[in-house]
């Protein structure tokens, strides 16, 4: 399938639910900017029929940041902690995103302690994340409480990650050729201790919400997509995963030492918001798996390769990417033998999964269209970045 | 004890009336005025109270403490708040049909008092007792419909629209289920008055045990006719924003929230009354057996409400016509073939 | 059946939601009451970036303006003159904390530790351009320092911010005091 067109978008929808209904007028509704469950600024313009969506136009840019024009003038080591604020839910896999771009290009070698330390970062970074998602969705669905547990949770690993990078959000700790910070025994310790009991809180969270009915109703079947919509639409994540594609970069193009861990690759077949619910929910569980296999085994040694003290990236074309809590985010670069890039293009997930928005959300209710935000995990910094 | 005090009062100043030839209309119109003083009084004491509490109760299912600063446990929190919005600027949007907008609150909130003519507090300790009772209160709680359609409607805001046009669905189609579900009860008692249908559970057991499917309908559809959730569709907040109240702010949403918790505390009072035997009950003082029933059904409706997601609104009709009706219905033919065997 | 066993799975779902909530309504609460009580941060946890000095008080910083230009904001302001022993001297540093991200990268670059992150984070003023910090400021900061540098950062003494603002404050008054001879303590604060 090439580039879609508007109008072919429209003609190759699955079978849209309820358009056997008897139509009545139709409403324009601008859903956001400002609007509780956008997550952030995203404005969608909704044509409704009643409460059914027969039209969504996602308008995005309210939070451009000129991220891609910012990196032109700065140098690399000075890009970093912008890379934090596009997707700011996961700044870890970002950073990734562009180091590992920067060191393919330079052919720096890394440590092996400093790859233990990002793979553990990132899958930090996946739970945290997701823990979120999980409580933006329950608060999209109107339930209050999971939110809270879910950042009882992820507060810890904040902590986590402010005892080692020194920030919680913003970390600015991956380095060209390493780390900034080493990690020490006793945060090794901590961290096991967490995913020890962690466990039981994605039980509760199950109990809470996972296996409520209201939750089964509210999810199960909305929002479908297809594999081949899915992979036409160029999504990626849990997005991709839920309709059966185990497309996973982590295991596609393994990068850090993801080639070494044991894991499953969450999937599920239905495509629909109950199915991205539970690659999430799969994909916790399995990240816990692979930390607890990377904490075991941090290999002593330095933090720090051996990088130029100026980075310059040769003159050329690369791309890296590195699959993300909410897809792959791929770092395009393009350099003239600077210190800064010629060009720098950010490849975010949320934004091409915005695209994907009127399929999943035509024919469905008002409410299924917060349920579809939130399952596609929308963070807008990214999109607009 | 305060009731025989009241009563003896009250034939007292009658007695004062009828040797001083003074017309018996004052007196009734005093009485009258003292008793919705009282229920006034009452209703503003527990709502200020219902909102303290639903906030602790939100707070601590949520492991947080809920309001503290605010006197000994953050108890005044909510008169502060009440002040807060009450200095508030008043903002009637440019589009809105002004006096539809102003009345709606009021239209609102002028039922959800009216309800407590009927509930008996306590032994004698009732406004009035109707003999309709429980039709009473079924045509009260009807008025919420056009309240919500005035303020969506005047509000000139299409979420405000939605919210409107949902909870008109939503309050007629539990309307239903709801008042069968009380007939159940009427049909055991035989009568709509309220205090007969408590000397009846007196006579037998709690309606709840004679009831039980009733109760779950009742309870049930007087959540939605509350607008709780899982059924808090017309506000939905991560839906629309805020529903039918996008627009209101300061005082006027203030009187929204306050009906929504005088309707919640008027629900529970009922469910007490009809199916826990109101306030009658060993040891304690009548209308501390009343105000026990009654915070527990408070309690379980927040208990509710912090736990579950908010239900779609076809569902919510499907719940409604498809299952809470049917199921309703049974009830009241089962419990009509026994009553007449 | 079906219904039946559908309406069963519903309520020992809805049952298990209202248990948890149960369970958690009675542990104890995990909110950290903040402006009473606050979390110790880590060492390292990034805060103000501050300028250090050595034991005698004397500034490490030698002027050579590589945080000033590595600054991926471009927030710090150094000027300096060259002493009569030809050595650098620092007449202004200042940090505008109103656009400082703490990124960190100005205490990484300098090679003589003499920047580093310190754990205060409460900047709240009144007026922005409060917010720029002076040498002095920042140096007065640095000299409470607690703790070896850890992953470029320093603990302070706690409350030290609130003691330099508070100083901002009196100086200015000072300094307004023989110009308007009534010195006003609100008016004065602004630059
Ligand atoms: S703080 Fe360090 S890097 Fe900055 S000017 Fe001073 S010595 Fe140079
Ligand atoms: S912390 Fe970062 S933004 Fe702030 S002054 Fe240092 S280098 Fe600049």
């Amino acid at each position: 399938m090439a580039l879609d067109t508007h109008s072919e978008r429209r003609t190759e929808t699955l079978e849209i639910p309820g358009s056997d209904l008897p139509r009545t007028e139709e409403m324009m509704v601008n859903m956001g900017p400002q609007h509780p469950s956008t997550h952030g600024v995203l404005r969608a313009v909704l044509t409704l029929d009643g409460e059914r969506i027969v039209d969504v136009d996602s308008d995005v840019g309210y939070l451009h940041r000129c991220f891609e024009k910012i990196c032109e003038q700065q140098n690399y080591p000075q890009i970093i902690p912008y890379t934090d604020r596009t997707d700011y839910l996961a700044g870890m896999t970002n950073e990734l995103a562009l180091v590992l771009t920067v060191e393919k290009a330079i052919g720096l070698e890394v440590p092996r302690r400093a790859q233990y330390i990002r793979t553990i970062m990132a899958e930090l970074q996946r739970i945290h994340s997701h823990l979120i998602w999980f409580g933006t969705f329950a608060l999209d669905m109107g339930a209050t409480t999971p939110f809270l547990y879910s950042f009882r949770e992820r507060e810890t690993i904040s902590d986590f990650f402010e005892e080692i990078t020194g920030a919680r959000m913003m970390y600015n700790y991956m380095r060209y050729g390493g780390v900034r910070n080493d990690i020490t025994s006793e945060w090794v310790k901590k961290v096991q201790a967490f995913l020890k009991r962690f466990p039981e809180n994605l039980q509760e969270y199950d109990d809470l919400f996972t296996g409520n009915p209201i939750v089964h109703a509210r999810t199960q079947g909305i929002g479908k997509i297809s594999a081949e919509q899915a992979i036409a639409y160029g999504a990626s994540g849990p997005v991709l995963r839920a309709t059966g594609v185990p497309y996973d970069i982590r295991r596609a193009d393994p990068y850090l030492v993801y080639d070494e861990l044991q894991f499953d690759i969450a999937t599920a077949s239905e495509g629909d918001v109950w199915a991205r619910y539970q690659v999430r929910m799969q994909e916790m569980r399995q990240s816990v798996r692979m930390l607890e296999q990377l904490l075991a085994g941090v290999p002593e040694g330095e933090i720090m390769g051996k990088a130029p003290r100026i980075i310059k990236v040769p003159a050329g074309h690369y791309y890296g990417h590195v699959d993300s809590p909410r897809g792959e985010v791929g770092c395009y670069l393009v350099s003239t033998g600077e210190r800064t890039p010629y060009r720098l293009h950010w490849r975010s997930p949320c934004f091409v999964h915005l695209q994907l928005l009127p399929l999943m959300a035509k024919g469905h209710l008002m409410a299924d269209m917060v349920a579809i935000i939130g399952s596609i995990d929308i963070v807008m910094g990214e999109v607009d970045r | 004890m305060l009731v025989d005090w009241v009563a003896s009062l009250y034939q007292s100043v009658q007695a004062t009336f009828v040797a001083h030839g003074w017309p018996l209309w004052v007196l009734a119109v005093l009485t009258a005025v003292l008793k919705v003083a009282g229920v006034l009084v009452w209703i503003l004491l527990n709502v200020l109270f219902l909102i303290w509490l639903e906030r602790k109760i939100s707070g601590h299912v949520q492991n947080r403490p809920g309001p503290v600063y605010t006197g000994r446990f953050g108890l005044l929190q909510t008169l502060a708040d009440a002040l807060k919005v009450l200095l508030k600027e008043d903002v009637i949007p440019a589009g809105a049909d002004r006096w539809v907008f102003v009345l709606a609150p009021l239209v609102a909130f002028v039922p959800s008092v009216m309800i407590w003519v009927v509930i008996p507090f306590s032994r004698g300790v009732q406004a009035q007792d109707l003999n309709i009772g429980i039709l009473y209160v079924a045509a009260l709680a009807s008025f919420t419909v056009p309240s919500l359609l005035m303020a969506g409607w005047s509000s000139d805001n299409k979420w405000s629209l939605m919210g409107a046009l949902r909870s008109a669905a939503q309050l007629i189609s539990y309307e239903v289920p709801l008042i069968l579900a009380e007939l159940g009860v009427v049909v055991l008692a035989g009568s709509l008055r309220l205090s007969d249908i408590i000397a009846a559970q007196q006579r037998s057991v709690w309606f709840l045990f004679l009831q039980p499917v009733g109760f779950v309908v009742y309870f049930i559809a007087a959540l939605a006719e509350s607008n709780r959730t899982p059924f808090d569709l017309p506000e939905a907040e991560s839906e629309l924003v805020a529903g039918f109240n996008t627009e209101y702010s300061g005082f006027r949403w203030s009187i929204f929230f306050l009906t929504e918790y005088a309707n919640l505390l008027g629900m529970a009072s009922l469910a007490a009354t009809l199916f826990l035997g109101g306030w009658s009950g060993p040891f304690l003082p009548p209308f501390v057996w009343f105000v026990i029933k009654t915070y527990f059904f408070v309690f379980l409706a927040m208990w509710i409400r912090w736990t579950l997601p908010r239900i779609r609104v076809d569902q919510l009709m499907d719940l409604g016509w498809k299952f809470l009706l049917p199921v309703a219905l049974v009830n009241l033919v089962v419990t009509g073939v026994f009553v007449v065997l | 059946m079906g219904v039946l066993k559908n309406v069963v799975n519903s309520v020992v779902g809805i049952a298990k939601g209202h248990k948890v909530t149960l369970k958690e309504m009675l542990r104890p609460t995990v909110t950290v009451m903040y402006p009473q009580e606050r979390l110790d941060l880590p060492v390292g946890s990034r805060g103000i970036p501050v300028l250090l000095s050595d034991e005698q008080g004397n500034l490490l910083c030698t002027s050579c303006g590589v945080c000033e230009r590595e600054c991926p904001v471009q927030v710090i302001h150094i000027v300096s003159h060259r002493g009569e022993d030809k050595r650098k001297v620092l007449d202004e540093f200042d940090i505008d904390m109103s656009r400082c991200m703490f990124c960190g990268i100005c205490a990484e670059v300098c090679a003589f530790g003499a920047i580093a992150m310190s754990d205060q984070y409460e900047l709240d003023d009144f007026e922005q351009g409060d917010l720029i910090y002076h040498k002095d400021q920042l140096a007065a900061i640095g000299r409470t320092q607690r703790t070896p540098i850890t992953n470029y950062g320093i603990k302070t003494e706690v409350g030290v911010l609130d003691q330099v603002r508070a100083g901002r404050a009196s100086a200015a008054q000072t300094a307004a005091a023989p110009a308007t001879s009534t010195p006003s303590s609100e008016g004065s604060r602004s630059e």
